[in-house]
């Protein structure tokens, strides 16, 4: 699956709870998570996302590398199945 | 840090830029995630350009999430993306640009046709995001057969660790069971039977140290020993070089003493002229006819000059009695004991017969007279 798919799956959720938006508006907001995160990731934080996981990022000399670690639930939800 | 708050954080950025609701923004979020999840959950992967791949795999009997972050390059390359990404229009929101958003419907139409459906070909998603290398399946494939099998390495390397573990504590168990029942009483001992207990007698028994546990010492030992016979060969050696030198040195400063006493020694006879007549045999004595026989048993011209000394032991055999030529030649002598050549030298005639001239009291009393002499004249030797 990439971007594209799973901008529409999210557009027809949204619109399944009575939200209309569009296309672009999504791919906005697609962009925008992003870069927030990205955002947050340059000032040497971390993003945890609940019951997801968490990102982190090391920069080294010429580029740098972000790192994911899963949450618990996802994992367990992942070998539940 | 606390995970809602970053979520949180994420939307009223979000919502800030956008100028949409919040409640739209949480929920697109949460989509967001749940959508990824779904898809792992699925064991389906999914790539996200600007972020990464998610992927499951598995690790024996478990699943993991794998997450393969897009590369990404120089600093520089980044900043040119950013601008890249934030395009024409844009707002300046707490130093952060994030472009305009487009109009927003949040309207509920029931006409289909009045829905703008935007093509996804119109939509250039890939130059405001930030650009970054696209993995191919190849590679992805590549890469996760790696983790995979990386993984399942793991899984066993975790299973055996246990075993290694205890196996090294068994080894052990048996060298320090020897240290152990030779400092410990049978009555006292304790019954290793696992390695904890052995772990936790370890902790116990302060007389152990770590060289009873450990097994194997390097083989060095030889290397010292004949590193210990070198040590004293040298010692040796040197013990014997050191005092070369020495020797050398003291053998070199006598010679140079030796040279300079005989240098001295010469210099000194020179000047007080015995140097010259030492040898009493060089020089010569010319005999005259005595008139004076009764005062004076010779008269005699030497052809150099002469120590009256030398004299006296010459005609009297002793050079004791030189007071006597003194006396009988002291118009001549200038106050000194030499005699001038090709000078005329009065022997007198002593009282004492030749027989005692070696007689102590005599010579004694020649002693004396000498010094007495020597004393009024200043007479130096």
């Amino acid at each position: 699956m990439n971007e594209t798919d799973l901008c529409e799956r999210i557009k027809d959720k949204l619109e399944q709870q009575g939200i209309d938006i569009s296309m672009s508006d999504i791919k906005d907001l697609y962009i925008n998570t992003l870069s927030s995160i990205e955002e947050v990731l340059k000032d040497e934080q971390s993003v945890d996302v609940s019951n997801f996981g968490s990102f982190w990022r090391k920069d080294g000399e010429s580029s740098s590398l972000t790192f994911f670690k899963p949450a618990e639930a996802l994992v367990e939800k992942i070998n539940s199945r | 840090m606390d995970k809602h708050k970053d979520q949180k954080k994420l939307v009223k950025v979000i919502t800030q830029s956008m100028g949409l609701p919040q409640t739209t923004v949480e929920l697109f979020i949460e989509l967001f995630f749940s959508e990824i999840e779904e898809s792992l959950v699925n064991e389906e992967s999914i790539n996200l350009e600007g972020l990464g791949i998610f992927r499951t795999i598995k690790s024996g009997n478990a699943k993991k999430v794998l997450f393969l972050a897009s590369k990404k390059g120089n600093k520089q390359e980044a900043v040119k993306s950013k601008d890249s990404f934030i395009g024409k229009d844009t707002i300046k929101t707490e130093d952060k640009t994030i472009p305009r958003p487009a109009s927003i419907s949040t309207v509920k139409t029931n006409d289909v046709s009045e829905r703008k459906s935007i093509p996804l070909s119109d939509i250039n998603i890939n130059k405001t995001v930030e650009k970054s290398k696209p993995i191919s399946k190849e590679e992805e494939r590549k890469t996760v057969n790696l983790i995979e099998n990386q993984a399942e390495q793991k899984n066993t390397v975790e299973t055996d660790t246990k075993a290694i573990l205890n196996n090294k504590i068994v080894v052990d168990s048996k060298i320090i069971d020897k240290s152990i029942n030779d400092k410990i009483d049978d009555s006292n001992s304790t019954k290793i039977t696992q390695p904890s207990d052995l772990l936790i007698q370890e902790k116990k028994d302060n007389n152990l140290s770590e060289s009873n546990i450990e097994v194997k010492k390097p083989e060095r030992v030889p290397e010292k020993k004949q590193q210990k016979t070198h040590p004293v060969v040298k010692k040796e050696q040197k013990k014997t070089s050191g005092f070369l030198p020495i020797i050398i040195a003291i053998f070199l400063i006598l010679a140079i003493a030796g040279v300079g006493y005989l240098f001295f020694y010469q210099t000194s006879q020179n000047n007080s002229g015995l140097g010259a007549s030492n040898n009493i045999n060089d020089v010569k004595f010319e005999q005259l006819v005595v008139e004076d026989s009764l005062n004076y048993s010779y008269m005699i011209i030497p052809n150099k000059d002469v120590s009256i000394l030398e004299v006296s032991k010459k005609y009297y055999g002793n050079e004791v009695f030189w007071p006597y030529i003194y006396i009988s030649n002291e118009n001549s002598m200038n106050n000194s004991i030499i005699a001038t050549g090709n000078s005329i030298i009065k022997i007198p005639r002593l009282s004492f017969d030749l027989a005692s001239y070696n007689n102590g009291s005599f010579i004694n009393a020649a002693k004396t007279f000498g010094e007495e002499i020597a004393k009024s004249k200043d007479i130096k030797f």
